[in-house]
């Protein structure tokens, strides 16, 4: 049970995304090519200030691609991007996806113990990863 | 969903939701506010006025959280869709039901011609 609590704290703390340097992630939503952040910057603000996509013409909106999480429980991550890569998690794997085709680079999933769905509130969810500096490792927490 | 402005605390518009929403929201310099419904709408609305001007069916109910980035010069926006949280599982609505669970991860542009 104390495993599983916590997992399930560190799947909170997950919240908290790590970048590959200092500098990259201070700059937040300002490097247009990368969402380093959760909130999209340390002001949490979720906002974007790039304009190519506007109000008069979001209409013209399409798919690029889809990519299968094979996963049947919620899907809360918020995607981290970083040199053209989204890093992605589910409750039972994190994935690496080329940004531009969708296409996967690897997935590595994730074991916790069977009986956990019976013990976690609210359903089993992950809310994203944390690149850590240095050697471009990916972080997350267990569920 | 509100848009309020944090000096005063008045809401300047309201796009009011039948169901809770759980999606996160994410708001642009070119005025454009994303965000998604339990029932698999991803919408875009008008910063200025909340009118919705876009909506796209995901297949499944959205609670993640959307993002941009710009790659190549060109925009992109994410979010992840795929039902099963707190509401979802715990509140019986009846509105749900037929919301298929299957997660995916859906990338959006701007049309090119």
């Amino acid at each position: 049970m104390k495993t599983i609590l916590a997992a399930v704290a560190a799947a909170l703390l997950s919240f908290c995304a790590r970048a590959q340097s200092a500098d990259e992630l201070s700059k937040g939503a300002a490097d247009k090519s990368s969402v380093l952040n959760y909130g999209m910057g340390y002001h949490l603000q979720r906002f974007s200030p790039i304009d190519q996509i506007n109000k008069d013409n979001v209409k013209g909106l399409v798919p690029v691609w889809n990519y299968s999480y094979d996963d049947n429980r919620s899907e809360e991550s918020q995607p981290l991007v970083y040199k053209g890569v989204l890093y992605v998690t589910t409750n039972s794997a994190t994935m690496a996806v080329d940004a531009k085709s969708g296409r996967q680079f690897w997935k590595t999933k994730v074991d916790y113990p069977p009986e956990t769905p019976r013990i976690v509130c609210c359903g089993i969810i992950n809310r994203g990863a944390a690149l850590f500096f240095g050697n471009g490792r990916t972080v997350r927490g267990d569920i | 969903m509100k848009a309020i402005d944090p000096l005063t605390g008045k809401a300047k518009w309201e796009a009011p939701s039948d169901i809770p929403r759980f999606s996160g929201v994410l708001s642009t310099a070119g005025k454009v506010v994303f965000s998604g419904r339990l029932t698999g709408e991803f919408e875009a609305f008008d910063a200025d006025t909340g009118a919705k001007l876009w909506s796209f069916q995901t297949g499944s109910g959205i609670e993640g959280q959307p993002i941009t980035w710009e790659q190549d010069g060109v925009q992109y926006v994410a979010v992840s869709t795929g039902i099963g949280g707190v509401y979802s599982i715990f509140s019986g609505d009846e509105r749900l039901k037929n919301v298929p669970a299957g997660g995916s991860l859906w990338v959006f542009a701007l049309h090119r011609t």
